[in-house]
């Protein structure tokens, strides 16, 4: 009973921080329909930032954080301002020019990833006991890491349910004419809105490289994982993105428990094939936008 | 005379290189009631959306105030005192009434929000009851007054409506159009572009026709009411003589 408990317990944790992973590109492409490629090379960027805050400055990755989010966030206010929104085109085509740009950007952050930190893994060596609940043993780095990851996820929450900032957000998602005809500089609040989710996807790698190791070309992988997640949950819809993140830690626990560490990916993937076939639209498909 | 509020020169647009209007020129007052009718296809709404911003002018000019605003986007042209209301409402259907009237209003203080929010509802006092309501839950004509709401938050001087009769019942369109009327009353100008154009005839002081892209006939109440409006544009037949009296 206990071990299941622990399974249990493991699968939401990681969840909770594969969710973080996924929410930029889900707010990102909730408001602005764009794919955004380079989201897995933003991720290992907020990481090695943060990796290097720990090992230059000291600093830790739940420290890290706040540095690691402004900057990215900067990063993000550049490529949006300065790249993604100066496709003027509209429709299929722009989605496609779009689509190419963040391509590219993809390999212009890897290889500057490349320039700085090199090409080895790298990794934090942060909380790496064990923290004793009773009967329960869960790891204390992964468990700090999801906490702050479902802290993060209810402050995003929170901004955009609560604030007149984060409603002009979801008016934008909703209906960008009906945005712009209420007087909503509708591409401002594009450009923060990326700004805001590569952010995220920043604060996601500071966490995420205290557990899995990093190195400047990990980005792709990162990408397609984030992005099954959404796909899985229903392009743009929160909820259901937290839904399939859950799924994913569960999945991915149980089957690396039962069947192994190499069968724990394909279990989930095979699954996300299996929803493609059945269920396209993804868990929750068109309700509950961003 | 009243200066112009908005004056349109020689105003022609489209979407790719084919223009669409042509030539379109008009001025409204301050307080002015406008209707733009005529068949589909004539150009109307292409017209508003040149108004608007939403498409690229060809030629000509658009001044509101006197200012040029030809190459304003949409968003400053309503910020400049243009509410607009697009084709279809353009609602934000999973966010509650209250948050679709108050984003009409995001560039105010709380307290300036609420009290227009509060002059909204005295307009349509049926929205009261409906504030904590998603918009896609809500019926046709009440989204159409939550849309004209949404466009009186930014305190407009001009208001620019897109067929706010389409899908609504006949007794939903009556409704509608006495709010409006109300609203007409003071300093408030308004454009309109209907199909139905007997509802656009009667609220409106004057009409103009459109055809093919361009204005084709124009009329002014001057106090004769909707009969000649309707006689002008077509819509009735002039009787040919008097009719006889019984004996």
């Amino acid at each position: 009973m206990g071990t299941l408990v622990s399974l249990l317990l493991l699968g939401l944790m990681w969840g909770g921080v594969y969710l973080l992973m996924a929410q930029g590109l889900n707010l990102i492409y909730g408001v602005m329909r764009v794919v955004n490629l380079a989201h897995g090379d933003l991720i290992v960027m907020g990481g090695l930032i943060a990796f290097s805050l720990f090992h230059h400055a000291g600093l830790s990755p739940l420290l890290a954080l706040a540095p690691v989010f402004a900057l990215l966030f900067v990063l993000g206010l550049l490529i949006a301002a300065g790249v993604l929104e100066r496709i003027e085109e509209e429709g299929p085509r722009g989605e496609l020019r779009t689509l190419f740009a963040t391509f590219g950007l993809s390999y212009l952050l890897a290889n500057t990833s490349f320039l700085i930190w090199g090409g080895q893994f790298q990794s934090i060596p942060f909380l790496q006991g064990a923290l004793v609940l009773g009967p329960l043993t869960l790891p204390e780095g992964l468990a700090a890491a999801s906490a702050a990851a479902f802290a993060l996820a209810l402050l995003l929450h929170l901004f955009l349910e609560r604030t007149l900032t984060g409603k002009t957000i979801r008016a934008v998602a909703q209906s960008p004419l009906g945005a712009a005809a209420s007087g909503i500089a509708v591409r401002w609040v594009r450009v923060f809105t990326f700004a805001l989710g590569t952010a995220l996807a920043g604060a996601a790698g500071a966490l995420v490289i205290c557990l899995v190791p990093f190195q400047s070309a990990s980005g792709p992988d990162l990408t397609v994982q984030s992005f099954t997640l959404v796909a899985l949950g229903g392009l743009g819809n929160m909820l259901g993105a937290w839904l399939a993140a859950e799924l994913l830690g569960l999945i991915e626990v149980f089957a690396q428990y039962t069947l192994g560490p190499d069968a724990a990916t394909a279990a989930f993937y095979l699954l996300f094939i299996l929803f493609l076939i059945v269920r396209p639209q993804g868990l929750l498909g068109q309700a509950g936008r961003v | 005379m009243n200066e112009a509020l908005l004056e349109l020169e020689g105003v022609s647009a489209g979407y790719g290189r084919l223009p669409v209007i042509r030539g379109i020129s008009f001025i409204m007052t301050e307080g002015e009631r406008l209707a733009i009718i005529g068949p589909n296809g004539a150009g109307k709404t292409t017209l508003l959306r040149a108004v608007m911003g939403e498409i690229p002018l060809m030629r000509g000019c658009v001044r509101f105030e006197g200012e040029e605003i030809g190459t304003l986007p949409l968003p400053a042209r309503v910020r400049r005192g243009i509410g607009y209301c697009p084709a279809g409402r353009r609602l934000f259907p999973e966010l509650p009434v209250r948050d679709n009237l108050e984003l009409g209003a995001h560039g105010e203080g709380r307290r300036e929000r609420e009290r227009r929010l509060e002059q909204v509802l005295a307009i349509f006092p049926r929205l009261h009851l409906l504030l904590a309501r998603r918009a896609e839950l809500l019926s046709g004509g009440e989204q159409q007054m939550v849309a004209i709401g949404r466009a009186l938050m930014g305190g407009p001087r001009l208001l620019v409506l897109d067929e706010p009769s389409t899908g609504l019942a006949p007794r939903v369109v009556h409704e509608l159009y006495a709010a409006l009327a109300g609203l007409g009353a003071g300093r408030l100008a308004i454009l309109i572009v209907e199909q139905n154009a007997r509802a656009a005839l009667r609220f409106a002081a004057r009409g103009l026709l459109m055809s093919g892209g361009e204005i084709t006939g124009a009329a002014e109440a001057k106090g004769a009411g909707v009969p000649h409006f309707e006689t002008y544009l077509g819509l009735k037949r002039e009787p040919a003589c008097e009719t006889p009296t019984r004996a």
